[in-house]
Parts: structure tokens; C-alpha cells; sequence
């Protein structure tokens, strides 16, 4: 029986204008993934400053360069639907790369924050 | 079902009113344009850095980043200039449109009765790629900017243009179905 899984890897982003490259690995009982978004403690340097490449299964997802703003939700979405919809994709080797790079913008100053990627998909479960 | 993939093309404009041509590459397995968007990374004006590091971290206003007197009266000016995009296949511009600096929400460092900062003024929902439909055979696309904010300000702001080209392909691997291609069939199940 499959059910709801949702989960957030987090990425700490502590130089301005550098990549940082994370490789998460996701239970084994998750099959598919179908939904994708970045929250961060501060969101003002997440949305301005980021850009991101994202991997699922040694397949990309997300080019290199695309920006973080792009796949932000405001907290006038419902809950439940801030997440963005990207198809169910079998998770096979389970194995999630996510390369966020942190570029100056002149609107913001940098200071170290956190920036988190936040996944849906189902999981099977035998309860 | 046939896979979207996504292209990212970065150009910098440094000069006031500048007009700039490139192209933009697709990969060989491209048949079809479904979507365009693109976004602005404004780096500071004149092209040197304009704000020193702080201990603290700060937003800045955009009075700060751009000159207040020239701010047009009824709010922000965050239009950064017009994209065209022309197909090699096709005479006609298939993409015309104004590009925005986003902007995050204006109130974020006055606190209001719930002293809750956030929100994201240009996002009161998601963004979704603008759709078009193109058949390509080509692997190039013309592109064409003309920048507005810095005519506009009178002077040099220094930023750089990213246009996101979402295709489908003809690859072998498992197709991905972005949210707005969903919305696409629902609304013609509708």
C-alpha cells in the first residue's frame, strides 16, 4: 500500500557565491517522487541569491543555473499545494542531487543561511 | 509521454538602453518549445559592487540599489527590458515579452501585527512558465533584448538576463510532466 511521503534535505550555504553539491539518499520504501520545493530560513537570500541543479536518479530534473524564486510558494498557496508538480519519477537507486549555487545580487547582503529542499512522493507502507 | 527538459541561457547587460542579440542552443533531441521564463540577477549599477558586507544581515531598499528620484511615482520600477524570440524555422516572433526583476515583499523588515516576514510579493501564487507551442527542427533560437531599467534610471545597471527554454525531447529516458503542462491538459479537459 503506497502512501504519502514528504521529507526536507537541508543545505547549508555558508560562503557567498560558491556551489555547494549535496547527494541525499531517500528510505528505501520510497518509490516515486512527484513534487519539488525550496524553503529556506531566510528567504529573502533564497530567492534572490539562489540558483540550483536538481537530480533524481542520475536524471536531471532541474538544469544547472535554473533559479530558486522560480520554484518558491508564497503563503498565499494552500499548504498542500506549494510543492511543485514534476510527474511521478521512480526513485530506483534512491539518490538525490541537489547543487545550489549562492550569486551575488545587489539587492541583499550576504550572511549564512540554510536552504532546504523539500520532496513529496509515496512510500510503501504495509499498515 | 515525452520528456521536458530545461535550458538555461545567461547573458550580461552592463550598459543603459542596451540592445543585444544572442542565440540560444538547444540540445539535438529537441522537438518542440512548450514554455518560456526568464529572471533577472541584478548584480549592482555601473558594474562595481555597491554594498559593503555587513556583520549583520540586511535587505536593502531598491532606493538604495537604484536612485530614489527617478523611482516613478506610483511604486517600484522593476521592468528590466523586452525579450523577442524567433525561431529559425519561423519569420514571425513567436515569444515577445517584457522581462521583470521580481521583487520580494516590500514590507519584509516592518513588522506587522503578527510579526510574521514573509511572503513574496511577485509570487501571490507560483510561477508557471509562459506556454507557447513551437516545432523546432533547428537547434537555434534568435534571440533579441532591449534593456529598459537602466534607460529608464539614466545610467548603467549591470545584471544578468537568464531565459529558462523548456522543450520537449525525444530522449529515452522516462518523460517528466511539469505542473504547468498539467495545468495545460486540465484546463483543455475543461
Amino acid at each position: 500500500m503506497l502512501k504519502y511521503y514528504s521529507k526536507q534535505f537541508d543545505v547549508q550555504i555558508t560562503e557567498a557565491g560558491k556551489t555547494v553539491k549535496k547527494t541525499f539518499e531517500v528510505d528505501k520504501s520510497v518509490k516515486t517522487i512527484y513534487g519539488v520545493c525550496i524553503l529556506s530560513n531566510r528567504d529573502d537570500l533564497a530567492y534572490y541569491r539562489g540558483s540550483f541543479r536538481l537530480e533524481i536518479n542520475k536524471d536531471e530534473i532541474y538544469a544547472d543555473g535554473y533559479s530558486t524564486k522560480k520554484i518558491m510558494s508564497s503563503e498565499n498557496v494552500e499548504p498542500n499545494k506549494r510543492c511543485f508538480y514534476i510527474g511521478k519519477i521512480v526513485v530506483g537507486n534512491g539518490l538525490i542531487t541537489f547543487e545550489y549555487t549562492d550569486s551575488e545580487d545587489g539587492r541583499t547582503v550576504f550572511a549564512p543561511y540554510v536552504v532546504s529542499l523539500s520532496v513529496d512522493g509515496e512510500r510503501e507502507s504495509e499498515i | 509521454m515525452s520528456r521536458v527538459r530545461i535550458l538555461v541561457t545567461e547573458t550580461s547587460i552592463t550598459k543603459a538602453g542596451q540592445v543585444k542579440h544572442f542565440q540560444i542552443k538547444l540540445s539535438k533531441h529537441a522537438y518542440k518549445i512548450v514554455g518560456i521564463e526568464t529572471d533577472v540577477f541584478l548584480k549592482s549599477k555601473s558594474g562595481k559592487e555597491i554594498i559593503a558586507p555587513l556583520a549583520t544581515a540586511e535587505i536593502k531598499p531598491t532606493e538604495m540599489v537604484v536612485p530614489a528620484r527617478e523611482l516613478r511615482k506610483e511604486g517600484y520600477y522593476n521592468v528590466a527590458g523586452k525579450l523577442s524570440l524567433q525561431s529559425m524555422e519561423r519569420e514571425n516572433i513567436f515569444f515577445s515579452d517584457w522581462v521583470r526583476a521580481s521583487v520580494f515583499y516590500e514590507g519584509f523588515l516592518k513588522s506587522n501585527s503578527f510579526q510574521i516576514h514573509t511572503g513574496l510579493k511577485d509570487i501571490r501564487g507560483k510561477t508557471a512558465p509562459k506556454k507557447v507551442d513551437v516545432p523546432v527542427e533547428s537547434t537555434v533560437i534568435n534571440a533579441l533584448y532591449r534593456d529598459n531599467i537602466g534607460k529608464h534610471l539614466k545610467q548603467d545597471i549591470t545584471y544578468t538576463l537568464k531565459v529558462f527554454v523548456w522543450m520537449e525531447t525525444n530522449e529515452p529516458q522516462n518523460g517528466v510532466a511539469f505542473e504547468f503542462l498539467n495545468n495545460e491538459k486540465e484546463a483543455t479537459e475543461k
